[in-house]
């Protein structure tokens, strides 16, 4: 398997495509590219979970993701279930964990048992907590591409659009991105020729609104079912400030 | 810090840097730092009238009026709110659509806010710019635009033209209380 090409940092987990994925999950044994870059769209995270935990393995991730790539991934009927599953995520992380586990044991020599190959239980938590904060990461980063695209994309009843992702890059995003300080008013201003306090308001709520609605968006594909938007952000919000809070386990 | 600790301080920073970018909301307050507030009124100051203005849903009747006050003023070299507040005899009319114009800002902004605090500022202003006649534009009573004129003194944020303007308010408002 190539190594992927390098995707900007905040793309450690990349979405679930589920139209790649159907589309991959008909074309097993027929369509090599479509399975090809599904596996490479997945690799990266697989392999930061991988490491986590099973950090002896470290040495054989390569070789691991691209067994279980050609076991599992390739397998026909595999990726028909995974898209009867909710969360395609949980489903492909307790996939590798299951594979890895298997293979372990169908391998199992002395001295090294599979207990000592596995993490303990605080390391577990915090592999969890890495993985889920990737994942949101990711979300993020998908929102922010979508506003950029949309935002540069040619709109003739907003030419102000560009003017719009800019204000919205320099204040909220910034510190994310660039992880910088957000720029103060008078540099703002000054910048991005905003003609007064009023249009500075109106751009950042616009900005503001149109990130959360493609935030909206992204969540929605990624789990398929209106209903559950709402909720998702949710989970994510108190995910993230729980984590934030200080409140690792 | 060792390996585990920096590990967690940079996921707990990780985390709250994502959390406050979900946690988004066109009606919180941005952060703005000390800096602000003075930058707000310079540039809010500078800002032309008809760009602004132009931004109040009017009756067609009422829109007609303000681009005759407009016109007149772009005429008479008035282009700025620094040029309107700061002339010696400034249109009323075009007074009106300001003062109408801030007070609609103290309404959407969070109250305390920078936004709020210059739409504030300037929706006085515009009745103290008035002089005299500021019974004309605002049908705020006497003592109560004293009240907001002496807190607008008190701010230290404001340049020292926009300061003397509030404060020859003040001195007259005071004296026609004593007078009353």
């Amino acid at each position: 398997m190539k190594p992927p090409t390098n995707p900007p940092e905040s793309s450690i987990w990349p979405l679930t495509d589920w139209t790649g994925l159907g589309h991959a999950a008909k074309s097993v044994g027929k369509d090599a590219d479509a399975l090809n870059q599904l596996i490479l769209k997945y690799r990266r995270p697989l392999e930061i979970h991988l490491r986590a935990t099973f950090p002896s393995l470290g040495n054989q991730a390569d070789e691991i993701l691209q067994d279980f790539s050609e076991d599992k991934i390739l397998r026909e009927g595999w990726l028909s279930r995974a898209e009867r599953t909710r969360r395609f995520r949980a489903f492909l992380k307790t996939s590798l964990d299951n594979f890895v586990k298997d293979r372990l044991r169908r391998n199992a020599s002395p001295p090294v048992s599979l207990d000592e190959l596995e993490r303990d239980p605080p390391v577990e938590q915090q592999e969890t907590d890495l993985f889920n904060l990737a994942w949101a990461k990711a979300i993020v980063a998908e929102t922010l591409k979508r506003m950029e695209t949309d935002c540069k994309a040619l709109h003739k009843n907003q030419p102000n659009r560009p003017q719009i992702w800019e204000v919205f890059r320099l204040r909220p995003a910034r510190p994310i991105l660039e992880d910088a300080e957000p720029m103060d008013y008078g540099e703002l201003v000054a910048r991005c020729a905003i003609r007064s306090p009023t249009e500075a308001q109106n751009l950042l709520a616009t900005g503001k609104r149109m990130f959360l609605r493609h935030l909206n968006d992204v969540v929605e594909e990624y789990e398929r079912r209106p209903d559950l938007v709402k909720e998702e952000i949710e989970l994510f919000k108190t995910f993230l400030s729980g984590l934030s809070g200080d409140k690792m386990r | 810090m060792t390996e585990s600790g920096h590990s967690k301080a940079a996921l707990s920073r990780g985390a709250e840097k994502l959390s406050k970018l979900i946690n988004l909301n066109e009606k919180t307050p941005e952060e703005w730092g000390d800096t602000a507030l003075p930058a707000m009124a310079r540039h809010q100051l500078a800002a032309s009238l008809g760009f602004d203005l132009r931004g109040l849903v009017l009756t067609p009747a009422k829109d007609k009026v303000r681009e005759m006050a407009l016109a007149q003023a772009a005429a008479n070299g008035i282009q700025s709110f620094e040029d309107l507040l700061f002339h010696r005899e400034p249109a009323a009319e075009l007074l009106r659509f300001a003062k109408d114009f801030f007070k609609k800002g103290t309404r959407i902004h969070q109250k305390g806010s920078a936004e709020w605090q210059v739409a504030y500022l300037f929706y006085l202003l515009t009745i103290a710019a008035a002089g005299a006649k500021a019974q004309e534009i605002s049908a705020l009573p006497p003592t109560d635009l004293l009240k907001g004129v002496l807190w607008a003194v008190e701010q230290t944020w404001l340049d020292d033209k926009t300061k003397h303007l509030f404060s020859a308010a003040a001195d007259r408002l005071q004296t026609s209380a004593r007078g009353a």
